[in-house]
């Protein structure tokens, strides 16, 4: 009754999300439900469009590296070195971090 | 990186893209292009950032990146950290709205950047006949930022590439793969089946 006078069409089983205050200040409504890819789903997405690739872009820190400030480790060079080594341009961009050698 | 590192196949991309860095055959450092702000694109970006601290005192500190990027930050953390943070990000993409200027958070709830550039230019400055002349459907994006409107790495959903998230999962924009491992570790898992496949095809 309250809800139809909100204008809220709802069932028994509907889910209604109220936004914590951290969304309220996003001007967030509702939280997008998201699948996570596990291992063999992103295999079997990656495998018809593997022979189209030629570049890899990544964002550093927090996807390359551990954190801002924080080295790239060495499994993870060795595995961009093995990729460029097979012709993929590997391209990579930070916001307020920084590069070394 | 290894002394076996095809360097040539390596590109960089500093202050969210106000920079670009290539290498030559022998493996020497080239500056590929560099934005410069202009006089009165300073001027409205210093005249923001005095708005943002006339209303918000001495909680806010601005650093600036070689002219073109201005990172903000609250000095002092607090229990109203995020609040905070909301209020300033969206005070200052209303101040600058309608002008060059971007403004956008690689951690939110701790600091934002007032920039002309943004991350797409990881991609775009690679589809560049000069560069590597790629189309966005021959590219895979990888970040971990793209939770919350104002989220750093959204701009890297270049239209037609491969976008995938290892960051957190709230508020996600449409259109990209979000992977169960996370930071480095689910790079690294991507990075491995395109090689295992890449080895298939060769």
């Amino acid at each position: 009754m309250l809800w139809g006078l909100l204008g809220w069409n709802l069932t028994v089983g509907d889910r209604i999300f109220i936004p914590s205050r951290e969304e309220y200040h996003q001007g967030l409504r509702r939280v997008r439900q998201v699948r996570l890819l596990g291992p063999e789903e992103l295999a079997r997405l990656i495998h018809p469009v593997v022979n189209k690739i030629k570049a890899l872009v990544f964002d550093l820190d927090g996807t390359l590296n551990e954190e801002l400030g924080k080295e790239v480790d060495a499994e993870t060079i060795q595995l961009l070195n093995g990729l460029a080594k097979m012709g993929i341009n590997i391209s990579i961009i930070t916001g307020g971090g920084f590069f070394s050698s | 990186m290894p002394a076996d590192f095809p360097l040539e196949r390596l590109y960089l991309y500093a202050n969210t893209g106000a920079v670009g860095y290539g290498f030559s055959p022998t493996g020497q450092l080239i500056k590929l292009y560099e934005v410069d702000i202009t006089a009165e694109q300073m001027k409205l970006r210093d005249d923001a950032i005095s708005k943002l601290k006339e209303r918000f005192g001495d909680e806010i500190s601005a650093i600036t990146y070689r002219g073109n990027t201005q990172v903000v930050f609250r000095i002092r953390e607090g229990p109203r950290q995020e609040k905070f943070f909301y209020k300033a990000i969206g005070f200052m993409e209303s101040y600058l709205a309608r002008t060059d200027f971007k403004v956008m958070s690689g951690e939110l709830g701790k600091a934002f950047d007032i920039s002309l550039m943004d991350k797409s230019w990881a991609a775009k400055d690679l589809m560049k006949p000069e560069r590597a002349g790629l189309r966005a459907k021959e590219m895979i994006i990888v970040g971990d930022s793209f939770s919350g409107k104002y989220s750093n790495d959204r701009s890297m959903m270049v239209e037609g590439a491969l976008v995938f998230n290892v960051g957190g999962d709230k508020d996600l924009p449409g259109g990209l793969y979000s992977l169960a491992t996370k930071g480095f570790r689910g790079t690294q898992e991507l990075l491995r089946i395109i090689i295992r496949y890449k080895k298939q095809i060769s």
